[in-house]
């Protein structure tokens, strides 16, 4: 592993360049968080101020979004979940067993990813007015499904390539059905890669607006569609705007640290051979 | 020429207004609710209200009108609040289906016509008929009721909202014996507020100063419908410049369109502006001006209480009203004022049972009616009717009142049809083509095509559709003012 | 396919339905574990789909009653707009820079931090942040850094004596400050993908290859890039599929402008649908841009798999 003194200190370098470029928006966005209105934005930048907490009032007890927090996280977590409980069933299915059209229906189910949201908000639009679905939680859980039903069959099959057939077999010749199988023995060597699967699934649905600006009514509008609020016609309330996205940033930020290690363990799984 | 209109207009109201009449069913008496005498008619039922809140002004009615509906009616008021793009789609589709899921619906000015079409609108008249309340519908002026309450001849909503363009100054620089001093030297004449474009361009361009991070004023030339926005709303209309002549055809090649684009997109006027003005929006030119940097602003009537709010503006205490500039006749040498007015109304789902909309107007009544509006003003300084606008203690303490209320005489509307939003793109684009570089006279050419290919392909051309003018609304307010058997000085 | 089991013959009648039973459950037993998802699939990506064909063959407005039959009316009307065929040309381009700009950069980062020893795990979570933001955030951010008069970019510029910059109003720079930007919020992804990948290679070639003295670029090109080839290949889908869809971040940095430079299809989409009420020339709009999507996926599915088959 010869690495030359030059080499790494040139890696270090380049390496704090680009955590310029990463932090320098986060952290100016986060300082205006705590910044009085008048000045959110300034030329030149103020960057010692009195510290006001007047922002997160606002958007919290004036526009009330720990509704769209509660909001966000049930549709979030809500769809991840039902994403998972059918999407693993059929990736072990598409890892297991080659039939017919296995292949094809592989790769027909990752190109539904491909479409665009404005093609399924439409239709969703239509069908939730027929349904009575405009307003709940369930109907944004279901229109979600549409983009994270992909990833996670997709995602998931890889894992399941990787597990020798041979530990459910011998389970099964221990008196295991298929499914108990499947449960006691092999999701417990892809809990990783769940893990993963979900955590990622679980970042596009939470950051998701297109479907939620659509479909979604005052009971279940979401984080980033209140966001997006704080920008009106009339003017951008910057202060408000990094305020709540300090509040989007935080439980996707929480869940990578805890998840951290099972989250590469699990990508490198699945992804490698 | 006025015998010709006029015979134009009885022929016109001999067809539509006994059509419009027909259509418009009897209301029987009823009670409303009254703070004086304390009656509560609807009392413990429930108002559904689908709504957008697109500009804070709209935020602090509900803040004032609905805490005091409220507390007089005992009625609860429920809102799903949508975001005003998704808003229309919305409405319309439940107006397709028939849906009576809300009472009372956010309405914009260009959206009626084609909530009209799908029978969704309740006609309000014969609400006011039955029991006036405290609506006072006299009390706006005849161009906005038109373009915001009104489709056509009937009459639909109560405005919630009606803006106009106003213009905003720093009084400081306008007041620096210094600056006036050096004006003075510069351009032979005093330092005044501008009244004309060309006046506006002079003292821009004195007060644009990149150096000292001032500029002379600012436009919004960001998206499409802003930039067309502005267009219209400061130079086109005021340069004479319509949407239609009555039988649609669009008047966007005319002599007096490329006169005015060539201005308003050319290189001199938008050097006076702040870099980056190609991309600027509501949001970043109020930014720009209550950051001090530019001396002038053209705006809506909306932004007022922001402008003047010390905690949003650094040059709240320092910020003037004054009326747009407009074109100098030649001729005459009169200054030719005109200007975009818009704003959305509150409006009654026809598919509601006649219980909820009683209790629907009740609401539009009290809660936009005469006396609630002024608990607004008083506290916002911001008003709509002209009972609030030319109110002496009000102006006296709020002097921009009486500039909006003169804005809201010359406000014109914009057209109504379904298909404008499309034309609306269409020329803003050609706009903004221009802007950065295009010749004005092809691009807005091109557009105006394109705007015949919309109207040709909504029909209106085989219909024979007519293009309802300024003068014809105006006159379809004062003919319903008559109906009601009420006066309005303009009429 | 199973390694399973005897059943000893039953002469009764519902033991022989029981036996094919099973022998029905065995053989499709894979159905019982996709048809679930399937049919979520059926009813959430499907019916759309089928739903925007339909619409695409009539002529639909948001406030339409009748909705007349008009064959291809609409595909051909959309085909004809020069507005959508140049949303078309953007989107290609806006695909193409963004998926080769944030792997690029992706794979950079991830190669580069395996040369650093201290702190690297924070260092990975530094990294992920603009993952975690909601891309409309991230395109309103980048708005309030990139403004002409208030923005930190320019600020910085002049604080270095160069002239400030106007990166979102000029039609010679929006385009690619709005590429900038979605690279920075998805190259995370890649770097994920790529840091997993690099820290599952085997290390037994590369010995070998530093005992031969083969050079870094040779062992690089030799070595990681074909054990990586498929992980590399699912990065790069996941993300091209990813970019056809982006509506969010451009929405809120430029909404198409300005002149129509920075149009993409989603937008268009948007506007012909939401703005202009013309449901079925979006419809016709979209089966275009899907049919072209499929194209693109089905070319990269078979590099893919035939690596994979390979392997």
């Amino acid at each position: 592993m010869a690495i030359s003194l030059r080499q790494r200190l040139s890696a270090y370098v380049i390496m704090g360049i680009l955590l310029l470029f990463i932090l320098i928006p986060l952290v100016a966005g986060a300082l205006t968080a705590f910044k009085p209105q008048i000045i959110w934005v300034s030329s030149p930048p103020v960057w010692v101020f009195q510290p006001t907490l007047e922002n997160f009032e606002f958007v919290f007890i004036q526009r009330q979004n720990l509704l769209h927090l509660r909001n966000s996280l049930i549709i979030a977590s809500g769809s991840v979940a039902i994403a998972l409980i059918l999407g693993v069933p059929a990736a072990y299915a598409l890892a297991r067993f080659r039939f017919r059209g296995s292949k094809g229906l592989l790769q027909w189910l990752i190109s539904l990813r491909m479409i665009p949201p404005i093609v399924v908000a439409l239709p969703f639009y239509v069908l939730f007015q027929t349904f009575d679905l405009r307003g709940t939680h369930f109907g944004l859980i279901l229109a979600y499904l549409t983009f994270l039903i992909p990833l996670v069959i997709w995602m998931m099959r890889g894992y399941f390539v990787e597990i020798p057939s041979a530990m459910e077999e011998s389970a099964m010749v221990e008196g295991y059905s298929r499914l108990q199988a499947l449960r006691k023995v092999v999701l417990p060597v892809v809990t990783p890669g769940i893990i993963a699967t979900a955590l990622l699934n679980f970042i596009f649905a939470w950051n998701e607006y297109f479907l939620a600006l659509i479909l979604g009514g005052r009971d279940t509008s979401t984080l980033p569609v209140a966001a997006a609020t704080y920008v009106g016609r009339a003017r951008v309330e910057w202060g408000n705007l990094f305020a709540v996205n300090l509040i989007i940033m935080l439980p996707v930020i929480i869940l990578t640290i805890i998840l951290r290690r099972q989250l590469v363990k699990g990508l490198a799984l699945g992804l490698v051979e | 020429m006025k015998a010709t209109r006029l015979a134009v207009f009885t022929l016109l109201l001999l067809v539509l207004v006994p059509m419009g009449v027909m259509a418009q069913s009897e209301v029987e008496p009823f009670e409303v609710t009254d703070p004086a005498t304390g009656a509560r008619p609807f009392e413990g039922q429930e108002l559904r209200i689908i709504n957008t809140e697109v500009v804070p002004i709209l935020a602090y009615e509900h803040e004032v009108f609905d805490a005091a509906y409220v507390e007089a009616s005992g009625v609860n008021l429920i809102y799903e609040n949508y975001d005003q793009g998704a808003l229309l789609p919305v409405l319309q589709t439940m107006c397709a289906a028939g849906g009576d899921d809300y009472d009372i619906m956010f309405v914009e000015d260009g959206w009626s016509g084609s909530l009209e079409a799908l029978g969704c609108l309740e006609p309000l008249a014969p609400y006011y008929m039955a029991a006036p309340g405290d609506s006072h519908p006299e009390d706006y002026t005849i161009r906005a009721f038109g373009t915001v309450a009104m489709h056509n001849q009937t009459w639909y909503g109560m405005p919630t909202l009606i803006a106009v363009g106003m213009f905003a100054y720093r009084t400081d620089l306008f007041s620096d014996p210094d600056e006036q001093a050096a004006f003075q030297e510069q351009y032979g004449r005093e330092l005044t507020v501008p009244q004309t474009w060309d006046e506006l361009k002079e003292v821009g361009e004195f007060f644009t100063r990149p150096d000292e991070d001032l500029y002379g004023f600012n436009y919004r030339y960001g998206t499409p419908n802003n930039i067309l926005f502005d267009y219209m709303i400061h130079f086109g209309f005021s340069r004479g410049v319509n949407f239609f002549d009555p039988d649609f055809n669009p008047l966007f090649a005319t002599d007096a369109a490329f006169d005015a684009a060539s201005f308003f997109t050319g290189q001199d006027f938008l050097s006076l502006q702040p870099p980056g003005r190609e991309s600027f929006q509501f949001g970043e030119v109020l930014q720009n001006f209550t950051q001090g940097k530019v001396a002038m602003y053209g705006t809506e009537s909306w932004a007022i209480p922001l402008l003047l709010d010390p905690e949003a503006s650094t040059v709240a205490d320092v910020t003037g009203f004054a009326p747009i500039p407009g074109w100098r006749d030649p001729d005459t040498g009169e200054v030719h004022r005109a200007l975009l007015s818009a704003g959305p109304a509150y409006m009654i789902n026809a598919n509601i049972s006649p219980e909820r909309k009683r209790l629907a107007w009740d609401y539009l009544q009290l809660a936009y009616g005469q006396q609630f509006e002024r608990l607004l003003a008083e506290q916002y300084g911001a008003g709509h009717r002209i009972s609030t606008l030319s109110d002496p203690d009000l102006v006296a303490q709020y002097p921009h009142l009486a500039a909006n209320l003169e804005a809201m005489k010359v406000g014109i509307g914009r057209p109504s049809e379904p298909w404008w939003p499309e034309a609306e793109n269409a020329l803003g684009q050609a706009l903004q083509a221009a802007v950065a570089g295009s010749p004005v006279e092809e691009v807005m050419t091109a557009a105006n095509d394109e705007v015949i290919n919309i109207v040709r392909d909504a029909g209106y051309y085989d219909n024979g559709a007519h293009y309802v003018s300024v003068e014809e609304r105006e006159q379809y307010v004062c003919t319903l003012f008559g109906e009601l058997g009420l006066e309005s000085p303009e009429c | 396919m199973t390694a399973s089991t005897e059943v000893k013959p039953v002469a009764t009648e519902t033991g022989a339905f029981r036996r094919w039973l099973y022998r029905m459950s065995q053989k499709y037993v894979h159905w019982f574990f996709i048809a679930p998802a399937l049919i979520a699939v059926l009813v959430v990506a499907i019916y759309p789909i089928v739903y925007s064909t339909g619409l695409s063959f009539f002529r639909v407005t948001f406030d339409s009653r009748e909705r007349p039959f008009v064959l291809f009316e609409n595909f051909a009307w959309v085909l004809n707009d020069t507005d959508y065929r140049v949303a078309f040309g953007n989107t290609l381009l806006y695909v193409f820079v963004t998926v080769s700009g944030a792997f690029i950069l992706g794979f950079g980062v991830a190669l580069l931090l395996r040369r650093i020893t201290v702190g690297r795990n924070w260092l990975r979570l530094v990294l992920l942040l603009p993952l975690t933001i909601a891309p409309i955030v991230v395109g309103l951010t980048w708005n309030w850094m990139l403004d002409p008069l208030f923005g930190l970019i320019n600020w910085i510029l002049t604080g270095l004596g160069l002239p400030p910059q106007t990166w979102l109003a000029s039609t010679s720079t929006a385009r690619i400050a709005v590429m900038l930007v979605d690279i920075w919020q998805w190259y995370p992804l890649i770097f994920l993908i790529m840091d997993a990948g690099l820290s599952g290679l085997p290390r037994a070639p590369y010995e070998s290859a530093r005992l031969e003295g083969a050079s870094e670029w040779t062992i690089f090109r030799r070595i990681t890039l074909p054990l990586l080839r498929p992980v590399i290949l699912v990065a790069l889908l996941l993300r091209t599929v990813d970019a056809f869809r982006t509506f969010d971040l451009v929405r809120v940095m430029t909404d198409g402008g300005p002149a129509y430079t920075t149009e993409t299809l989603s937008l268009y989409l948007y506007r012909t649908a939401f703005n202009f009420n013309k449901l079925s020339r979006a419809g016709a709009g979209s089966m275009i841009m899907l049919l072209v999507i499929g194209v693109i996926s089905a070319i990269m599915f078979r590099y893919l798999y035939r690596d994979v088959e390979r392997h």
